[in-house]
């Protein structure tokens, strides 16, 4: 990509911050989330659940 | 020694590698890498890259090529790295290799082996139990080993069989359970159930991982005095009918237990066979422990939900056993 021109080194860097940042705050957001109710074991197989 | 049901499976491949020439592997990463549960380890150093092929990650390239190799002769087993992805391969199971004796006579002794099951937090895409998608594909032979002894045995069986099986070993099975193999060389005969635990009282027809559940709730209630039997049948296709009927007139309940999703699953059709061929020994209805039906949760919470266990099937078989 930086030798064809498509993007420069601050870009990727930037690209790459973000990336990790969004994972890590994904990762911090399951862990801090209760773990799933077993009464909705049957939820979301359908629309209509 | 101990010999874990993952370690019957290599020890079943490496001997009939050793007997056979003909017999090779293919497969994704079984090679240098030796499989992803490591069941091939060694075996590309043994016997040489000719015999133990990596494939690209396509799993109907992976089947088609063995249903060729068969055709000029050879005896492959294929592995699919995970049962879920054998979706991939399904045209050439169900359309070209279960059909082509009776299509034009072509033996296809092909061996295609899926670590299937759950209980290993998974989720959706590597948990399933897909047997029941060829268990009604005429032509074709599944088989389901419980134990250590039957992986052995029966992997050997289907290697040597002529006509293409389908090898379903579980992977909550594969170092969980381990016992002492004869020394001497041996095959378990496929399309043969086992009474694998006696009883009187109540029968519970199963296969697989829920064999060692089924054990479990057996010795649980054998100590409020019920006498279980257990029935293996370690062969879903060609179903062993016989055996399942015999334990049934012995003790007139019976309860049939899988790991796989309820409808459609393999109780259906042995209640349908129980019914029209024992009807009358029986003194209860016929009950289901499954799993629901929906796909296998990815959270441990839901997959303990999901999955049958001793608590699930004693809750049952005590009503059973009591009505």
């Amino acid at each position: 990509m930086l030798g064809e021109g498509w993007a420069d080194q601050n870009a990727l860097d930037d690209m790459h911050a973000s990336i990790l940042q969004e994972v890590d705050e994904a990762v911090a957001w399951a862990e801090q989330s209760p773990l799933p109710d077993p009464a909705g074991l049957l939820d979301d197989v359908y629309e209509s659940r | 020694m101990s010999t874990t049901y993952l370690e019957a499976i290599r020890e079943g491949l490496w001997e009939e590698m050793e007997r056979d020439p003909n017999v090779f592997l293919l497969g994704e990463d079984i090679g240098v890498y030796g499989g992803a549960f490591k069941v091939t380890d060694g075996f590309i150093e043994k016997f040489g890259e000719r015999r133990v092929v990596d494939t690209p990650i396509s799993e109907e390239a992976i089947v088609g090529a063995a249903i060729g190799a068969s055709y000029m002769g050879l005896r492959p087993v294929a592995e699919m790295q995970f049962a879920d992805f054998i979706s991939c391969g399904f045209d050439m199971i169900v359309n070209f290799a279960a059909k082509s004796r009776y299509r034009w006579g072509a033996a296809v002794p092909i061996v295609i082996r899926a670590p299937s099951g759950g209980g290993i937090h998974g989720g959706p895409f590597h948990s399933q139990n897909p047997e029941m998608w060829f268990v009604k594909t005429p032509g074709l032979k599944v088989v389901c080993p419980a134990t250590a002894y039957d992986a052995k045995g029966l992997i050997k069986s289907a290697i040597r069989d002529n006509d293409p099986v389908l090898f379903f070993e579980h992977k909550g099975l594969y170092r969980k359970i381990k016992e002492d193999l004869p020394s001497e060389e041996y095959t378990v005969p496929i399309g043969k159930a086992k009474v694998i635990r006696e009883g009187d009282d109540l029968s519970i027809i199963t296969y697989g991982a829920m064999v060692w559940v089924a054990l479990e709730a057996a010795g649980k209630l054998e100590e409020e005095g019920a006498s279980i039997e257990v029935v293996d049948l370690r062969t879903l296709l060609p179903l062993d009918r016989e055996t399942v009927c015999a334990s049934v007139r012995k003790t007139s309940k019976v309860l049939l237990l899988h790991e796989d999703t309820r409808t459609g699953g393999m109780a259906g059709e042995l209640a349908a066979s129980i019914t029209e061929s024992v009807f009358e020994y029986l003194d209860g209805p016929i009950v289901r422990v499954t799993a629901p039906d929906t796909p296998v949760p990815y959270a441990a919470v839901l997959e303990d939900a999901f999955l049958p266990n001793a608590e699930k099937v004693i809750e049952k078989a005590r009503w059973l056993w009591r009505y």
